[in-house]
């Protein structure tokens, strides 16, 4: 990272249609974000929950920086922070697995599947000496536990004592779609993909609330109709404008109007494997894609019939991992689930759409650290963040950094 | 190339062939011919790019997959066409290549893979490693991918899988 010289955290007088080049390379905002968003009054995505489907089941997520455990007991799922409270040392030294309970390698010290610190060896000493003293008490000493509700299967959880509902979090336009993919049937996990991409989070979440780039920058939303602007199309934000569904109707490969001014184009382009892209449609409504982001650090997909969640998880401020679970329902037959992986050629790392965006983000990171103190533009359809019906637009961007400026103070 | 414990040497003459197939492929795949990839496979072979992670639990999922020549063509246009990605030379190296089973005409192979990806003014770095586990067919015309699974150590892919390992 370059910081080339000293900067002023201070918002453009413009507002939210200017975004300050620190937003992305500042160690101090890094961490500020940490503690007021991701530690925060926040629902941040933990894991599906067929991950860990039998009791002892767990995965290692992460929330921010922070490792969390999530595992299934007999109560639900606990979420509990990969750390033991002795001596600091990592807990859990597998990303997935089943266990009884959690033992520390270092001075095995036992905790339960809900987090409580079972067993302190020679907690009472040897021979009458040593040990912890009688003012010690277990129960004091458990992991550090964070709260979770689920909804449809999939689970969040929140380091806040006082969040509201999942529910409420969302609100109702926002739940809707949640529920549209999330309707209660069994899921079936397809898979992961996982990559790390040399930029800041928060460009991932601007990316998929942009409708603008999708399309001048992807040949295949544009040719194939996927996602493209002369569609029928709308940008939906929750009251706060935290959360936004970017959804579309597909279209044809014809040159028209709009289809003539992108350059990404291409009239005769034709896939030899015509089996990539034979969508059926399986859920109600007009829309063939809605993307959909959560705050904190969750987007959910829909495009066709490739269905996964994607896992934003930052990890300095010029860096994020982002982990994609891809998944089916349970009752899907053969032909479905073959579908939905052959559709997969599209996404994550290797993805014929998703390759364009994480070498965008890879060139948006060099550039923006170049100088902190330049600001970025983001004003396509004007200074507004209210909902739109169609795609020439950086509204959800704006709404979004309305809410962040908000929760950060700046 | 040795045959395995539980797999008897191959002939001389299959060992040749199975090893040219790698180098050949290696070959065509580092001097960026990619248009010559699908020649390497009968048409509808599957080709799989995937993770130790998905392999483990059973995950069909595949970072690519290509079930016939046409999905590999059309990852070729990608390359060449129609992907926008910043271009980074890749270098295959392929080692410890064992026959595991051998059955008239169709041979299962794995081989240990290595690859580094080179970005302009930018010192070389590790892209991924792994094992490929391999179905080949010995053709009158040499040996060809009949099926090819590449599983990658790592969960982690830095920034983008751009080009067939």
């Amino acid at each position: 990272m370059i910081l080339s010289k000293e900067h002023e955290l201070k918002w453009p007088e413009a507002g939210v249609t200017r975004l300050p080049g620190w937003l992305y390379s500042d160690p101090s905002i890094f961490a500020r974000e940490q503690e007021h968003i991701f530690q925060g009054r926040s629902w941040a995505y933990l894991c599906l929950e067929e991950e860990i489907p039998a009791v002892g089941d767990y995965v290692v997520s992460r929330i921010g920086t922070v490792p969390v455990i999530a595992v299934r007991n007999a109560d639900g799922i606990a979420a509990l922070v990969n750390r033991c409270a002795h001596r600091g040392a990592t807990i859990c030294r597998q990303a997935s697995g089943s266990a009884r309970e959690f033992v520390c390698p270092y001075h095995q010290w036992a905790y339960g599947l809900d987090g409580a610190l079972k067993r302190v060896p020679f907690q009472r000493g040897y021979n009458g000496q040593g040990g912890m003293p009688e003012s010690f008490h277990p129960s004091a000493h458990g992991l550090q536990r964070l709260h979770v509700e689920t909804r449809h299967g999939v689970a969040f959880a929140s380091f806040a004592d006082d969040m509201e509902p999942l529910e409420e979090y969302l609100g109702d336009a926002m739940l809707a779609y949640f529920d549209r993919v999330f309707d209660g049937r069994q899921l079936a996990i397809l898979g992961h993909m996982h990559q790390r991409i040399p930029g800041n989070w928060k460009l991932m979440f601007e990316n998929i609330k942009d409708p603008y780039h999708a399309s001048l920058l992807h040949v295949f939303l544009v040719t194939f109709g996927l996602f493209r602007l002369d569609q029928e199309s709308t940008v939906e934000m929750d009251p706060t404008g935290r959360h936004a569904a970017l959804t579309s109707r597909k279209g044809e490969q014809t040159v028209n109007e709009a289809t003539s001014a992108m350059r990404s184009f291409r009239a005769d382009f034709k896939l030899q494997g015509q089996k990539l892209l034979d969508p059926v449609r399986e859920f109600p409504g007009n829309a063939t894609v809605v993307m959909q982001t959560i705050w904190p650090n969750l987007i959910v997909q829909q495009q066709s019939n490739t269905l996964a969640v994607r896992q934003i998880v930052p990890l300095d401020a010029g860096s994020f991992d982002l982990r994609w679970t891809f998944f089916g329902y349970a009752d899907d037959d053969e032909a479905m689930r073959d579908r939905r992986l052959r559709q997969a050629n599209l996404m994550g790392p290797a993805g014929f759409v998703s390759v364009d965006d994480s070498e965008v983000m890879l060139l948006c990171q060099q550039g923006l650290e170049i100088d902190a103190e330049r600001d970025c533009v983001a004003e396509m359809g004007g200074d507004g963040v209210d909902d739109a019906l169609h795609m020439v637009t950086e509204t959800a961007i704006r709404a979004f950094y309305r809410y962040y400026r908000e929760v950060m103070a700046l | 190339m040795i045959g395995n414990d539980t797999s008897p040497m191959p002939t001389a003459e299959t060992a040749r062939s199975i090893d040219w197939l790698y180098r050949a492929y290696a070959a065509a795949l580092n001097d960026e011919a990619f248009e010559r990839w699908p020649e390497f496979f009968v048409d509808d072979a599957l080709y799989l790019v995937t993770t130790r992670e998905n392999v483990a639990q059973n995950y069909p999922l595949g970072l690519i997959r290509c079930e016939d020549n046409a999905m590999r063509r059309d990852r070729v246009s990608a390359i060449r066409d129609t992907a926008m990605y910043v271009a980074r030379p890749m270098r295959r190296s392929f080692a410890n290549i064992v026959v595991t089973r051998t059955d008239g005409n169709v041979v299962d192979a794995r081989a240990d893979f290595i690859v580094l990806e080179t970005f302009s003014r930018e010192p070389t770095r590790l892209f991924v490693a792994g094992v490929s586990e391999d179905r080949i067919v010995m053709e009158p015309g040499g040996a060809l991918f009949a099926e090819r699974r590449c599983i990658i150590d790592s969960d982690v892919i830095p920034t983008s899988l751009i080009y067939p390992l």
